[in-house]
């Protein structure tokens, strides 16, 4: 089995469990990201939507194990990454499918809403200081670099396998710019997401036991991205603070496990915690009279279910509706603003690594 | 302590805001001193404009509740006792009761049911006096 091959067949596993999962990961009264009554999973239509949907999601997978396993025995080296791309879009028709059967069950959400008279709990240990690390050590590497330019190896390592740096750059502005271009976008987008899901997000649910859940649920997620920021921001410090540490496989190897290990305790327990908090938030609500309350937003919003466009909502970041985490209000145009910054700086950075 | 708005209701969302934190302000819940949220904050939880936040705060500020010079947030005053009220304003109010026990006889509250909430509320009111 080649190397493409191991290295997939985890992801497309993973993508296929966590696919079989999401529907019962979602806010209650949220259905392949349609609102509907409180309960309506347990009714027969319900029940009949998710075992179909199931259906395709084991099939998709299966078929995607297959053409794994064939390339690892042909030695096809451009199948995998097909094979990859071909099940998302694969998974993702089943999920349209799923609820495309679901809207004509579709109620509106309540238009009530409710606010605490009292300032948001922090959900970044350390606040300001602590969210812009990353950044602040990215610019403390440029500055090094800048000073140190000569003492600096002439090859700077910027991939690395299980034995050590693979590939390599040559010392040169354009190739540091590039890096701190590419590091330095990543880690961007990383710290907005960390401000956007701190400072400007659309709370669903804003008192009691529920809010208390989603608060625990956004503060996992803030940890997770910090997380990654700092450990991203790591390889490039160290190939100017301490270029001998990033040439040891011992060292890299470490940083990657530490990263993996981070990711999946973070990403286990926002799985296990639902979506916003939903499977800690205390016994279901069928009991409640009041309108469903889905994530308080239309469904008209959320073009496909997946990508949420309102001008009028001041949030910048929102839960998703089918899937663990967060997305952009693309009508914020905010949202907008970030992406025409960031993106543009990585793609330069790539480009300059070139 | 939370206020409830409704998005569906035909009163400006501004004013739902305004007359909720009032309510929160002359049952004495909200003292002088305090801090409410930053405009942006509530505006999100509420799912509004900040504008309209914003101008709700400002009403209230224009009735002698709330400081806004601050850079974060509204400061709940200690608001200087009004004079009695002019017979103009209590006619309007009356009126405006009128119409709310309409409404809810209307939507199928007993009269009954309405005076015993109505003395209530008055005797909550005369407690906190």
């Amino acid at each position: 089995m080649n190397a493409e091959v191991l290295a997939l067949a985890p992801a497309i596993v993973f993508l296929g469990v966590l696919f079989f999962l999401l529907p019962n990961l979602t806010r209650p009264e949220l259905f392949f990201a349609v609102t509907v009554e409180r309960g309506f999973r347990r009714c027969a239509a319900g029940t009949l939507i998710v075992r179909r949907y199931r259906m395709h999601v084991t099939v998709v997978t299966a078929i995607a194990v297959a053409l794994l396993c064939l390339a690892g025995a042909l030695s096809l080296r451009s199948l995998p990454p097909v094979t990859l791309f071909g099940q998302l879009a694969a998974l993702g028709a089943a999920f349209l499918a799923a609820r495309r059967a679901t809207q004509p069950f579709a109620v509106a959400p309540t238009t009530v809403r409710e606010a605490e008279l009292a300032a948001w709990k922090k959900t970044v240990p350390g606040g300001l200081a602590v969210a812009l690390g990353p950044l602040l050590l990215l610019l403390l590497a440029g500055l090094a670099a800048w000073l140190r330019w000569s003492d600096l190896p002439e090859k700077m390592p910027v991939h690395w396998g299980f034995s050590g740096p693979d590939r390599w750059v040559e010392r040169t502005p354009a190739r540091m710019w590039g890096l701190l271009l590419l590091n330095g976008s990543v880690i961007a987008m990383i710290c907005l997401s960390v401000w956007g899901v701190s400072q400007a997000v659309g709370r669903v649910v804003t008192t009691g036991a529920e809010a208390a859940a989603e608060f625990r649920f956004r503060r996992l997620t803030v940890w997770l991205l910090l997380l990654v920021a700092y450990l991203v921001s790591l390889p490039l410090a160290l190939t100017v603070l301490a270029p001998e540490a990033v040439r040891s496989p011992a060292v890299m190897n470490a940083w990657g496990a530490v990263m993996l290990a981070g990711v999946l305790i973070s990403v286990a327990g926002l799985i296990w915690m639902g979506q916003g908090g939903s499977r800690l938030a205390g016994p279901d609500r069928e009991s409640i009279t009041a309108p469903p309350a889905g994530d308080r937003r239309t469904d008209a919003c959320w073009k496909w279910g997946m990508f949420y466009v309102n001008p009028d909502d001041p949030a910048i970041f929102i839960e998703k509706r089918f899937g663990i985490g967060y997305t952009l209000n693309f009508g914020n145009p905010w949202a907008w603003a970030a992406i025409a910054l960031l993106v543009p700086s990585l793609v330069s950075g790539i480009l300059l690594l070139q | 302590m939370t206020i409830r708005i409704d998005l569906g209701s035909p009163v400006p969302v501004y004013r739902q805001v305004a007359d909720a934190i009032r309510v929160r302000l002359v049952e004495g819940s909200l003292a002088p001193g305090e801090q409410l949220p930053p405009v942006r904050q509530l505006a999100l939880d509420l799912g509004v404009h900040f504008n309209t936040v914003a101008e709700a705060y400002r009403t209230l500020s224009g009735e002698g509740w709330l400081d806004l010079k601050r850079r974060r947030g509204a400061v709940v005053l200690k608001r200087a006792k009004p004079k009695t009220a002019e017979s103009g304003t209590e006619q309007a109010f009356q009126g405006r009761l009128r119409e709310l026990a309409a409404r809810a006889q209307a939507d199928g509250i007993r009269p009954g049911r309405l005076a015993q909430a109505l003395r209530a509320l008055a005797g909550e009111l005369e407690e906190g006096r």
